[in-house]
């Protein structure tokens, strides 16, 4: 049963112009990289700080929430949509296994197309020095998925406008808000993927600019994945045909 | 508007509104195992009723019940229920056979792959059930529909619009198959906004308008009713002076009214009044220029069964 949801939502999900647009955009970081190398700079800023730039600035600021908002609204909005979803929600499987198989198959695309290149950019940069960064990468773009897709898997049964409300999220919340509220750096996931990549590579915080330590950061991301699961859950449980399909 | 004996799905004083507006209002009815057919009008409220007896809305005040239990948010339901819905969406990347087999696994079915094959060959899918959907015909996909919500051979079975797009054969199979499956003991409730549909294939058959049970019960009944209510005919003859004299002395004639057009005649026996118009105009020597029912719409037959 699970095996065919997970099919299901994979073959639709990984649609060719879907994965043309994020396999664009998940090269943006290996273009920059390449782009540093060519140029030789190698003392201003260091190699480390500037896969660091890359990884804060780009990866998890940028490519992997646009990633993950658009895998995480179409796992299951995309269905309800455009009607198919009738054809899952009219089969005796609990709602909270839809839900964690949207969230897997979302996570598991993002985490697959963002990964690769962001360490072969970070590859690129450090010349295979420092290598502890591609784990904290690996870490980092495997918290920010999982987080990232949970929310936007429950925000895209809530509303069809998950996309742009999503997109606002990550614009505001994730790229504002935090630097101005220190108090909110506790429900950024941007925070979380920070401190766990701090955790992983043990470089110098200052460098990662991580405001949560490794810990908690873990900690309240599991704490907000359980919780938005929950909530997508509880939404797809009272969800009414009408209302959307 | 019930029958006694154990139904298997039940509407018990079902009523649903979204805000102000009522889409079902107040409804009781019994079905039993057999084909019971909902007729009315597009936007009367069938679809609201068929998705509240598939547990797909809540409803507003009511209880509705399907094999027993409640059918709003209990997904272990679908085991035994299958829904076609309206809807023309499937998932254009799968075949048929595809969807039926992921249907079938989603069903959690020990043997998908027989399952699909029994459900493809029951609507006489098989020359194209291994070409994806987003080439089919609006026909195929209403069929490959069909067959992803057999493939668990379900109890009740709920059609929304099922024969949408599907050609008069297509049409006479897919109900020779829902006869069978009835026959078989299953419960097939299906909604049409066409009285042939509802004719050709319900025993039992709820006449839905504006969101109200306007008539129930056996289609023989239902028929007699719609027929022997009093109809409208608009006249046009060479003398329509001499044809309103004529035809006000009849006992089938309740009124007839002389208007710059031609006639306007009410009468309360369809049946004979058709059959001595042309003979009583044409015996008095005038010309028959056109006749035409003047209230024939579904919505007016409708009507006059909510105001019984």
């Amino acid at each position: 049963m699970t095996r065919a949801l997970l099919t299901l939502t994979a073959r639709q999900l990984l649609g060719r112009r879907r994965s043309l647009f994020i396999v664009l955009l998940a090269l943006i970081p290996v273009l920059v990289a390449a782009v540093y190398r060519l140029a030789g700079g190698q003392t201003d800023p260091l190699p480390i700080e500037f896969a660091a730039g890359i990884l804060d600035t780009l990866v998890i600021a940028a490519v992997l929430p646009l990633t993950a908002l658009v895998f995480g609204t179409s796992a299951l909005g995309a269905e309800i949509e455009d009607g198919t979803a009738v054809y899952l929600l009219t089969k005796p499987v609990a709602r909270w296994r839809i839900v964690l198989v949207k969230i897997a198959v979302a996570a598991g695309a993002t985490i697959a197309l963002i990964l690769p290149p962001a360490v072969l950019a970070s590859v690129i940069v450090l010349g295979g020095d420092e290598a502890a960064l591609t784990p904290a990468l690996a870490g980092a773009v495997a918290v920010g998925a999982v987080v990232y897709c949970a929310l936007f898997v429950a925000l895209s049964v809530r509303t069809s406008r998950a996309l742009l409300i999503g997109l606002a999220y990550v614009l505001i919340w994730e790229g504002i808000v935090p630097s101005i509220f220190d108090v909110t750096r506790w429900i950024s996931v941007r925070q979380y993927m920070l401190g766990t990549a701090d955790l992983i590579s043990g470089a110098p915080r200052d460098v990662l600019a991580a405001d949560l330590g490794g810990g908690p950061a873990l900690i309240a991301a599991a704490c907000l994945t359980v919780l938005t699961a929950f909530a997508a859950t509880r939404l797809l449980q009272r969800f009414e045909i009408g209302q959307r399909l | 508007m019930t029958k006694p004996g154990n139904p298997t799905v039940s509407l018990d004083h079902v009523s649903r509104w979204y805000g102000n507006v009522v889409a079902v209002n107040d409804i009781t009815f019994d079905f039993q195992p057999g084909v019971t057919g909902l007729l009315g009008p597009n936007g009367a409220g069938k679809s609201t009723i068929l998705h509240l007896l598939a547990g797909f809305l809540r409803p507003s005040a009511g209880a509705v019940r399907v094999l027993g239990r409640p059918a709003w948010g209990d997904p272990r339901l679908f085991r035994r229920v299958g829904l076609v819905p309206e809807s023309e969406a499937v998932y254009g990347f799968l075949s048929a056979r595809a969807f039926a087999v992921a249907s079938a696994r989603l069903q959690g079915l020990p043997d998908p792959q027989a399952a699909a094959t029994r459900a493809i060959a029951w609507v006489g899918l098989e020359a194209d059930q291994d070409r994806p959907m987003k080439g089919y015909s609006k026909g195929m996909r209403q069929r490959a529909k069909i067959a992803a919500a057999l493939v668990h051979d379900p109890q009740v079975l709920i059609l929304d619009e099922p024969f949408n797009g599907t050609d008069p054969r297509q049409r006479l199979q897919l109900m020779a198959l829902l006869r069978e499956m009835a026959a078989e003991g299953r419960t097939i409730i299906f909604s049409s906004h066409i009285l042939e549909e509802v004719e050709r294939l319900a025993d039992e058959v709820l006449v839905i308008l504006a969101g109200q049970l306007a008539a129930s019960g056996d289609f023989q009944v239902i028929r007699r009713l719609m027929t022997d209510r009093p109809h409208s005919f608009s006249l046009l003859t060479t003398d329509d002076r001499r044809v309103a004299s004529l035809l006000i002395g009849r006992p089938e004639v309740r009124a007839v009214t002389v208007a710059e057009e031609g006639l306007e005649v009410h009468t309360t026996d369809y049946a004979a009044f058709t059959a001595c118009v042309a003979p009583v105009i044409r015996d008095a020597g005038v010309t028959l220029l056109q006749l035409r029912p003047s209230d024939e719409s579904l919505e007016s037959v409708f009507s006059y069964l909510v105001r019984r």
